[in-house]
């Protein structure tokens, strides 16, 4: 390129990067007057009013209430500065504030220089980010525009770019962006050795397939889903919603298009004969909190969920702060409050009510569903079993019950007697008298008490005070020795006891519709007595509770009862008929059981099926009011679902659903959707976006410091057909993203913020990757993809609880060392570490972390057990895979930072290890103690002397904690 | 890391947006520079002369009785079991009552205390013992009625989470004056944490440096203070050397500031694996001390949790926020009793209170630490009954609650509005949590409308949109 051509191309390229409204001597009407007039006087000098014959929303109405450079002159700053309240605008309202008022006057006395496209709606039109999409013919036409647009910028700030990483930079910087990992050292060797030329391009694609690149978009797109384990709130309880993110992964795996992904995500549910998957996806706006307390409102939570997903969807896809628009217009972008409860309106139509989970679907993975089938043919088979026995079996109960009848009929031996159950009680309990030592019943026969509370249902016994006891007896008698049983369930807390034995001391809560315990017991004959002791520790409760003794022929008092009656009812026959299958017929009774086993294992296959949250819409519409300031207790005007009027309009023709506004966003007609995701990616990738403000691409948002290749970008990425991979690839393969990230001083007293990006940035890796990457370097990283949140190590107590007794249980296998998108995220508590390292708490969506470098960062990466283990694990692998001090070190850096140590490196590290194998040999038991912490990640390295896996993991934790091991370089 | 004392001013000045470990680094430096007169532009600047450059808050989470504890009303023991007049239930919305409640007189005895003749009940004689240090304020009001929502209302000035908490702004504001700990620390107490979890001490969208840091009651106060499991000092200290010399050549060779932060922050962790036990140890505390604070070094309690709050506060920690559970008296069970679980919490906390009160004005502390004692709403002067429970209890109730302040700036010996013969509104001054917010702000020198950040194309502030200074507390 010519020296002149390239100067001009700058200067076409930088000059859009300037303002994008006129200023006029530092006063910008868009920024700062265009505000104040439409919060302030468009609702009455507007469109639809003309309050004094007044209109200041278009440019002729407001010059003439002005004197271009006389600010007292003018009408319009008269009325604000008005002591007369009669005078003074806004009418009855407080006066504007002083800076307000200033700011007219400073653009009156200016000149007062209105946009010719004024329209009362703060300039919008004019604002960079609603405008179509441009693009640049001379980046249209080259294969990558990146290099051209940012080297321009470069050049037009006499800004140097920087040269070229060296290649083990760049294949280590490729894997951590690319699939979140570091490369291993095979990997890296691999691709120095590569001579072919086009080994770069392959190594990005090769990467880009990976399922370790899915994971790690899963990641982020995690942090903007609010995606978490539980509900929020102060309950906080578990959900089951991992199938969703799973889902997500998907996505990415296959490189679904991301008009596709949009789609699905917010709408998966209303396709058309929607999968499971895409019903699935779906819950993406399903990651909301949901308030299970007892006692609050929920139509309020109902409201907060959507007001979550309005401002979600209006963050993730159009980079927008209209979650301010919920309570008034808003302040600085084209959003009125009416146009926020339009988009409210698409997300007002779920079934949800607010008080529960629902909807949720059952979402069985691949393996779930062959297993589930499996169980239901097993249960079906052995059924069809049992009705071909059935004949026989009947046959074999038909003589049974007849040789019972005569037996019974012809005994001498009387029907065992059963009292009825008094009570004793309720009496008010501090929780540590037991009542029925202090009525001395639970020694031997029970004394003759003076009853209260008769007259009780039979069987079922009815405690109705918190915090109360009570002592239920029964007195029975039998005639031969046998077995006994004693059947009962209570509420909160029982013990109990026969003939003075206890024989049950339960504390657990049960409910009362059937008899949960069955004790067994040693009949004799004469007198028994039972005495159940209950407590009631809240709410209303009681007990439920049933004796049976054997009497005459060997048989129960109910069942004989049943045999000699003579007109059974349905339930008493088959109530007879399971006696006898379960107590006098062996082969049934093994049959039955089989079924139970069968019926048991389908049970728990689908208990196993977790139930995924997803949208539905219910057939009717709700009606969706404005809530006055915001609150949902002061609905106002009815609105229907719409888009801001400032973004294109909705197709003609188009319904008015959650498709329709998910079809609208990625219709390609949208420029802020390309734009908004293609920033993101490039943030990704460069560690600050183009616009760096990641979530607000309006007026109060940072401008785009290279907009001609954002615009050029997001083009591209909409006519290619939504392809991030595509877009990856255009990152990965430019210099502008290959370049060194050494900070030359100059550079850094020129453009601290690396803006202009003539050199690569140096982000602390997110706390993910950071353990995904240690893992790895220990090789303990686990490759299994999805499935349950898992608990890797954290201390103790950490998971503080919050009414409720949910427990972190520290998993011992492969689910201990899986990739940090996998680990359990609790709202109320998440995972230590990671709070230390800026993750949200997923309570609301996440555009961007911070990265901050604190001194708890410190203490986790040095002290936390889930590093020290990969330390340990790090020092295993580099016993195993190298033989002398010198090459064992060299391994260990390669790993870590995929390099080799130099010389003054090499020697620091062999330092420290001599000194630490000292310290391990002079030491033998404190060396122990540190292989003993790490005994998990030491599997396999038994064969090692202690002293020497001591003293190298010590090096490795040293290692693992370098500068250039917690950045992406 | 042996450059920690020598960068210049500059070179971290430089490091400006590069990170936002170098921001914790510009809040000390700016520290300093305020002690030297020297202005900063990189943390906010107060507006005026500060009165007070500490907070201590002693939150009761669950939201003690005001009517059993501090505003007595002799006319509700008279109606006692009569109904409420039905113009107070007019649009009214409780969490648990249900039809017409009946009144509920305390059960408690009152007496009038100290010069000023603030009244308290008899479960609270300690801090009764204080009285003329204190603000009484009977009249604070919020608009939340749910321990989550309220206790965030009352941490943020928002009812939901995602904005920063007070002692967020503070740190933000004040930035740090002590190089070996953080500048906000969070202590709970009682058998669970406050309702509203980690997001009350969230620094929401200001930086992260600024977020409470919640030390924990039992074992290291500090996550991972301890060096692992069979690792000796001497090896760790080996290990820094390492990693400091290896870290200064990448710093040299690459030229990022961020690598000199991190170096900083190694180096800080090594001096709170010392400064943070030494800090926690409670063995060093004469007897006696223990003693007038109930505490028992190595058992989590919220008089251990006062103990340490003065130690913090003593070491220059900015603001001290303690949590301490069960206040919420519903009366449904022995567990929530009022007449049972109150006098349970008051035996928890009145003792240890006045103590760390007593210290501080002792020490001279307290002339610029705000003390702050209080719940995030109040209770009902109706019996709760939940269920037909025949235990006493209130339900919650945003119309009227009772704050204690004491402390820099504030005039104290007095006894703050009224509320109306039933308490069941304020009838005199009322100070809603914003004033609240405001007043405090006021009192560590900034002015709460122009304390703001702006996150997503707005500036915030604690007060949101409301709030003013109530003059009457200022001394």
């Amino acid at each position: 390129m010519h020296l002149a051509t390239l100067l001009l191309a700058t200067m076409l390229l930088v000059a859009a990067a300037g303002r994008a409204t006129p200023t006029v001597e530092g006063v910008d009407f868009a920024r700062e007057v265009a505000p104040i007039l439409s919060a302030n006087c468009i609702e009455c000098h507007g469109a639809e009013k003309q309050k004094g014959g007044l209109r200041l929303d278009t440019r002729d109405g407001l010059l003439a209430s002005v004197v271009p450079g006389d600010a007292a002159a003018s009408g319009l700053h008269e009325r604000l500065v008005a002591t007369d309240l009669d005078e003074r605008m806004p009418l009855d309202r407080p006066p504007l504030a002083a800076s307000e008022i200033e700011a007219v006057a400073r653009w009156i006395a200016a000149g007062a220089r209105v946009p010719d496209d004024w329209g009362g709606a703060q300039g919008a039109s004019t604002h960079w980010a609603y405008r179509p999409l441009a693009r640049d013919e001379r980046l249209a036409g080259l294969a990558n525009p990146i290099d051209a647009a940012v080297d321009a910028a470069l050049e037009a700030r006499g800004l140097r770019p920087a040269p070229r990483a060296d290649e083990r930079t760049l294949v280590r910087r490729l894997s951590l962006d690319l699939r979140g990992l570091p490369p291993t050292p095979e990997e890296v060797e691999e691709h120095l050795a590569d001579r072919r030329t086009d080994k770069w391009e392959r190594l990005v694609s090769k990467w880009l397939d990976s399922v370790a690149h899915a994971e790690r978009m899963a990641q982020w797109w995690l942090d903007l889903a609010r995606y978490a384990d539980t509900n929020g709130y102060e309950k906080d309880d578990r959900r089951d919603n991992w199938r969703w993110r799973d889902v997500v992964i998907d996505g990415f795996a296959r490189n679904q298009p991301f008009d596709e992904f949009t789609i699905e995500q917010l709408a998966g549910d209303l396709l058309p004969e929607p999968t499971l998957e895409q019903r699935l996806a779906s819950g993406f706006h399903r990651n909301t909190l949901v308030n299970l307390e007892g006692g609050v409102d929920p139509e309020e939570f109902r409201a907060a969920a959507i007001v979550d997903r309005v401002g979600t969807t209006a963050t993730v896809w159009l980079g927008s702060t209209i979650a301010c628009a919920q309570c008034h217009n808003h302040k600085h972008d084209p959003f009125s409050q009416r146009e926020y409860y339009q988009l409210y309106a698409f997300f007002d139509r779920t079934v949800e009510t607010g008080a529960s989970l629902e909807p949720r679907i059952a979402a069985p993975t691949r393996e779930q569903s062959r297993l589930l089938a499996a169980a239901e043919e097993r249960l079906a088979a052995v059924r069809a079993e049992l009705d071909a026995a059935a004949p026989a079996l009947e046959a074999e109960y038909a003589a049974w019950e007849r040789a019972r009848q005569l037996e019974l009929q012809f005994s001498s031996e009387g029907p065992p007697e059963i009292g009825a159950w008094t009570i004793f009680g309720p009496v008010a309990d501090d929780g540590r008298r037991s009542l029925a030592r202090e009525l001395g019943l639970v020694e031997g026969a029970p004394r003759a008490l003076e009853l209260e509370g008769a007259g009780l249902p039979e069987g079922r016994h009815a405690l109705p005070l918190g915090g109360a006891s009570a002592v239920y007896v029964l007195e029975a008698r039998s005639w031969r020795k046998g077995k006994g049983l004693l059947r009962l369930s209570a509420d909160d807390r029982v013990r109990a006891w026969i003939d003075g034995r206890l024989v049950l001391e339960d504390a657990h809560w049960d409910a009362l519709d059937a008899p949960r315990h069955a004790i067994p017991f040693e009949q004799s004959n004469g007198a028994h007595a039972i005495v159940v002791e209950v407590w009631n520790d809240g709410g209303a409760g009681g007990f439920l509770g049933e004796l049976e003794l054997e009497g005459p022929a060997g048989l129960p008092q109910s069942i004989a009862r049943l045999l000699v009656k003579s007109d059974r009812s349905p339930e008493e026959r088959a109530l007879l008929r399971a006696w006898h299958r379960a107590h006098a017929a062996p082969a049934a009774a093994a049959l039955d059981a089989r079924v139970a086993q069968a019926e048991g294992a389908l049970a728990e296959a689908r208990a196993r099926i977790p139930l995924a949250l997803v949208m539905q819409d219910a057939p009717e519409p709700r009606t969706t009011r404005i809530h006055a300031k915001g609150d949902h207790r002061s609905p106002g005007d009815a609105v229907e679902p719409g888009v801001p009027q400032v973004l294109p309009p909705l197709p003609g023709g188009a319904g008015r659903t959650r498709l329709d506004l998910a079809r609208w966003l990625v219709s390609g007609d949208n420029p802020l959707v390309a734009r908004v995701v293609v920033n993101r990616v490039w943030a990704l990738a460069f560690g600050e976006g183009l616009v760096a403000t990641l979530d607000d691409f309006g007026t109060r948002g940072d401008l785009p410091t290279h907009p001609a290749l954002l615009d050029e970008l997001a083009a591209r990425f909409v006519a290619g057909g939504w392809n991030l991979r595509e877009l990856w690839t255009l990152i990965a393969t430019s210099e502008a993203w290959r370049r060194e990230s050494r900070v030359e001083p100059r550079a850094l007293e020129l453009d601290p913020r690396n803006a202009w990006l003539a050199r690569a940035s140096r982000p602390r890796l997110a706390i993910e990757t950071l353990r995904d990457a240690q893992l790895a370097m220990a090789g303990l990283l686990s490759e299994k993809v999805g499935g349950p949140g898992v608990m890797p190590p954290q201390p103790e107590g950490v998971w503080a609880p919050v009414y409720s007794d949910d427990r972190w249980t520290t998993a011992e296998g492969e689910d201990r060392f899986r990739r940090g998108l996998y680990t359990f995220w609790k709202r109320s508590s998440p995972y230590a570490t990671f709070m230390a390292f800026d993750a949200p708490s997923r309570e609301a969506s996440c555009t961007r972390r911070d990265r901050t470098n604190t001194p708890l960062q410190a203490l986790a990466l040095l002290n936390d057990p889930a590093f020290v283990e990969c330390a340990a694990g790090l020092a295993a692998r580099v016993l195993r895979e190298a033989g002398d001090d010198r090459a064992r070190a060299e391994r260990m850096w390669l790993v870590v930072v995929s390099r080799k140590p130099d010389n003054v490196e090499l020697e620091s590290t062999l330092r420290l290890l001599a000194l630490e194998r000292g310290r391990a040999l002079a030491d033998p038991a404190g060396a122990a103690r540190l292989l003993e912490a790490n005994r998990h990640a030491l599997r396999g390295a038994e064969e090692a002397p202690p002293a020497e896996l001591a003293a190298w993991l010590v090096v490795a934790n040293m290692l693992l904690n370098l500068d250039e091991a917690v950045v992406r370089g | 890391m042996k450059g920690g004392a020598s960068w210049s001013r500059r070179e971290l000045l430089r490091a400006g947006g590069a990170g936002l470990g170098a921001m914790a680094l510009h809040s000390l430096l700016a520290e300093r520079a305020a002690a030297r007169g020297e202005g900063s532009t990189t943390a906010p600047s107060p507006h005026h002369a500060p009165r007070a450059r500490r907070v201590v808050h002693l939150h009761m989470a669950g939201a003690p009785s005001q009517l059993d504890l501090f505003d007595p009303k002799p006319k509700l023991r008279e109606l006692d079991g009569q109904p409420v007049p039905a113009s107070y239930l007019a649009g009214e919305r409780f969490a648990f009552i249900k039809g017409h409640p009946k009144l509920l007189g305390s059960p408690f005895e009152f007496a009038r205390h100290g010069e000023s003749g603030a009244e308290f009940s008899a479960l609270l004689p300690h801090l009764a013992k204080q009285a003329d240090r204190l603000l009484v304020a009977r009249s604070m009001r919020t608009t939340q009625f749910n321990h989550a929502p309220a206790q965030i209302y009352m941490a943020s000035g928002h009812e939901r989470i995602g904005r920063p908490s007070f002692g967020s702004w503070t740190s933000y504001g004040l930035g740090a004056a002590n190089r070996d700990l953080p500048a906000y620390c969070v202590l709970l107490s009682g058998r669970y944490g406050p309702d509203g979890g980690a997001s009350l001490w969230s620094s929401g969208f200001l930086p992260t440096v600024h977020q409470g840091v919640r030390l924990r009651g039992e074992g290291a106060p500090v996550l991972h203070l301890e060096d692992p499991e069979g690792l000796s000092r001497e090896s760790r200290r080996a290990q820094l050397d390492t990693l400091a010399e290896l870290n200064a050549r990448r710093r040299d060779a690459v030229g990022d500031p961020e690598i000199a932060t991190r170096m900083a922050q190694y180096e800080l962790a090594w001096r709170m694996q010392t400064s943070v036990p030494e800090l926690a140890d409670l063995s060093r505390e004469s007897a006696a001390t223990l003693a007038r604070y109930g505490a028992e070094p190595g058992r989590r309690s919220f008089a251990n949790n006062c103990l340490l709050a003065r130690r913090l506060l003593e070491r220059g920690v900015r603001f001290v926020q303690l949590y301490h559970w069960g206040w919420d008296s519903h009366g449904t069970g022995p567990d929530d009793d009022l007449t049972t679980s109150l006098p349970r919490r008051a035996l928890e906390t009145d003792r240890p209170s006045a103590a760390l009160l007593e210290d501080l004005a002792q020490s001279g502390l307290l002339e610029d630490t705000l003390f702050v004692w209080g719940g995030e709403f109040g209770r009902t002067p109706m019996n709760e009954e939940r269920n037909g429970s025949k235990f006493l209890g209130r339900d919650h109730h945003p119309h009227a609650f009772t704050l204690l302040l004491s402390g820099g700036g504030l005039k104290t010996g007095q006894t703050w509005g009224a509320t109306d013969e039933l308490g069941y509104r304020v009838v005199a001054d009322p100070v809603s949590v914003h004033d609240l917010h405001a007043t405090l702000l006021h009192c560590l020198g900034f002015d709460h409308e122009k304390l703001v950040h702006r996150s997503q194309g707005r500036d915030f502030r604690l007060t949101d949109v409301e709030g003013e200074v109530v003059r009457g507390w200022l001394a």
